[in-house]
């Protein structure tokens, strides 16, 4: 055996030719290929103790050694990597490599082919470039694009990257657009298969936006109170009938709204999901009852008015074929308006019984009250509302509708919960979060729900 | 202790303990398959391994025979190449050929500490070097066309310390 010859001068000649040095005696031709495959192993296996940057090197030592550095830089891009101080930031649906440089991550967009969601951060558009060049063949449905490129056509030119496949698109941040907006309106209104476009502090629109005919379902929130609301009207009015879901979180009144409803019966007709975050005012709700006659979920954001609760339940009645409500109060304080309204003498007797899911964002003080909307709600599945009176949160989900509690007061209200036999419950804390502090494994709310039952 | 025969790929007889000859996954399975608990008379072949080489894996062995058993969760464990033990580093000053061999062997015969800790002498001797430096340690000709290796500078642009 001659062993002056490096181990390494065997690879190439493996490599390029397929047969080994004369002075090579080890291995015949004959064992070429089951010896290139373990030759392949042990690369495969050395690489993997190297960094990204040897890595990288090595890829570029020949053909052999760079199909199986590709196969380490692929496997490493599997591992989620959320970068806060640069320009992009990957939300959880795409995956950085974790080795990958923190100054770097910029400009990492590569094999986005098995990723659906994406989210951009644009301050990094002086790269456009590069970036566009990451992006082709992109399968991406879902774009997240938060800030303001400093290039006017930058955001222009990433749609169109995305034309392909995007369904959903969010706008967070985009306000300075205001100038040259009517280009990226036309190309948000040319993705052919966009259907779902959600505005977030939008600044302004041109006043000859497009029509997005397109669209199934649009949501714009905003907290700018100077967003003109005349606005708001324009940009509805490019609605088009096709819309099933509409979300306006807003810092003004109903009445652009109604304005609107008044304007474009038809669009309403067709409506089933209906969010509206806006300042509710007396008798406002009575035209969302009026125009909305095919919602399915409607969630309201309600002020700590007893008489628009009232307002609210009179003409509840009207959605013949609503199944979940979502009620919203616009207040911390405990003696919140949908108590006194149910305490009201003037609290209408009605009956809903297509509702099945009912979810109040509301400080309750007690149980009866929920008792009380049981009579309202014969047919109701799924509950959830806030609790003020449980110390250890409570928390109460799935088919065995499990519950758990420490508040010896609250048990016999609980049981009657129990009896209308929901598939779902979930009882929250004051602070609406808090309940994810207080979980218990699974096995405590069954024993404490065998307990009380 | 139990004593079983290896037969090297050139056929020289190796006398070993069992225990030791067990430290090799491949040759357990085989022991076990067989029902071979000591030496019955009849060496076990192993073909992929030349004599010069496997007195070597033997020797690691022997002086790692009561190391505690490596982790199996490989991508649990941090991949780091400064922990060779001073006596593997030693041992392991061989030729590159010799360990080369050394690695398909320890492949071949599944010992994973052998594996590991003679992957990592070669990665350290990648470790730090350009493109052009491993080539001229490895002597290894670069088939990459000019045009070829620019398309792959661009493409690993987007991970490289800058």
């Amino acid at each position: 055996m001659d062993y002056n010859q490096d181990f390494n001068q065997i690879l190439p000649m493996i490599e390029t030719n397929g047969t080994y040095s004369q002075d090579w005696d080890i291995v015949s031709s004959t064992e070429y290929e089951e010896n290139d495959y373990l030759i392949e192993q042990c690369l495969y296996q050395i690489f993997e103790h190297l960094s990204t940057q040897d890595l990288l090197n090595v890829s570029l030592v020949n053909r052999k050694w760079n199909e199986i550095a590709r196969q380490h830089l692929t496997q490493i891009n599997h591992v989620k990597v959320i970068s806060e101080t640069n320009g992009f930031r990957f939300e959880p649906c795409c995956y950085l490599p974790t080795k990958l440089p923190c100054s770097r991550q910029k400009y990492f967009i590569t094999s986005l082919a098995p990723y659906t969601d994406l989210h951009f951060e644009l301050s990094y558009f002086d790269q456009i470039d590069l970036i566009l060049d990451r992006l082709k063949d992109n399968t991406i449905t879902s774009l997240d694009i938060n800030g303001c490129p400093r290039n006017a056509s930058a955001l222009a030119f990433l749609l169109r990257a995305f034309q392909e496949n995007l369904e959903c698109l969010t706008m967070d941040k985009i306000g300075c657009l205001v100038n040259y907006s009517y280009d990226v309106w036309k190309i948000v209104n040319s993705l052919p298969k966009l259907r779902k476009l959600a505005l977030i502090q939008l600044g302004t629109i041109p006043e000859d936006m497009p029509i997005l005919e397109q669209l199934e379902e649009f949501h714009l929130a905003t907290t700018n109170r100077n967003f003109d609301s005349n606005l708001l009207i324009l940009l509805l009015y490019q609605l088009s009938d096709r819309l099933r879901k509409l979300s306006l979180n807003l810092p003004f009144s109903m009445q652009c709204f109604i304005i609107w409803s008044r304007k474009q019966p038809s669009i309403m007709n067709n409506i089933t999901h209906l969010e509206l975050y806006l300042k509710s005012k007396l008798f406002a709700f009575e035209c969302v009852t009026t125009y909305f006659t095919s919602l399915t979920h409607l969630t309201l954001l309600l002020p700590d008015d007893s008489a628009i609760y009232l307002d609210v339940f009179y003409n509840l009645p009207n959605f013949k074929l609503l199944r979940h409500l979502h009620l919203i109060e616009d207040s911390k304080d405990p003696i919140n308006g949908l108590i006194s309204a149910i305490k009201a003498k003037t609290f209408p007797t009605i009956e809903l019984p297509s509702v099945i899911s009912l979810h109040l964002e509301v400080s309750l003080k007690d149980y009866r009250t929920i008792s009380c909307l049981f009579s309202i709600f014969p047919n109701l599945r799924e509950i959830s509302f806030k609790s003020l009176n449980i110390d250890s949160y409570c928390i109460c989900v799935g088919d065995d509708s499990a519950i758990l509690t420490e508040c010896d007061i609250c048990r016999h209200e609980f049981k009657k919960l129990l009896e209308h036999n929901f598939s779902n419950i979930r009882i929250y804390g004051i602070e609406s979060d808090s309940y994810y502090e207080n979980l218990y494994a699974k096995e405590d709310w069954t024993k404490c729900r065998y307990q009380w039952l | 202790m139990p004593i079983i025969k290896l037969l090297s790929s050139d056929e020289e007889p190796f006398e070993v303990d069992v225990d030791i000859a067990r430290m090799s996954i491949t040759l357990r399975t085989m022991l076990d398959d067989l029902g071979i608990e000591e030496d019955d008379g009849e060496p076990i072949p192993v073909q992929n391994v030349n004599s010069s080489i496997l007195r070597k894996v033997i020797q690691w062995c022997t002086y790692h025979k009561n190391d505690p058993p490596t982790p199996d969760d490989d991508e649990q464990r941090e991949k780091r190449t400064d922990d060779i033990p001073s006596w593997d580093a030693d041992f392991l000053k061989v030729d590159q050929g010799t360990l080369f061999e050394i690695i398909l062997a320890a492949n071949y015969l599944d010992i994973k500490g052998l594996l590991d800790v003679t992957c990592k002498t070669v990665a350290n001797m990648i470790r730090g070097k350009t493109p052009e430096e491993i080539r001229k340690t490895f002597n290894i000709k670069n088939d990459f066309t000019p045009q070829e290796e620019e398309q792959i500078r661009r493409e690993n642009e987007w991970c490289e310390e800058k």
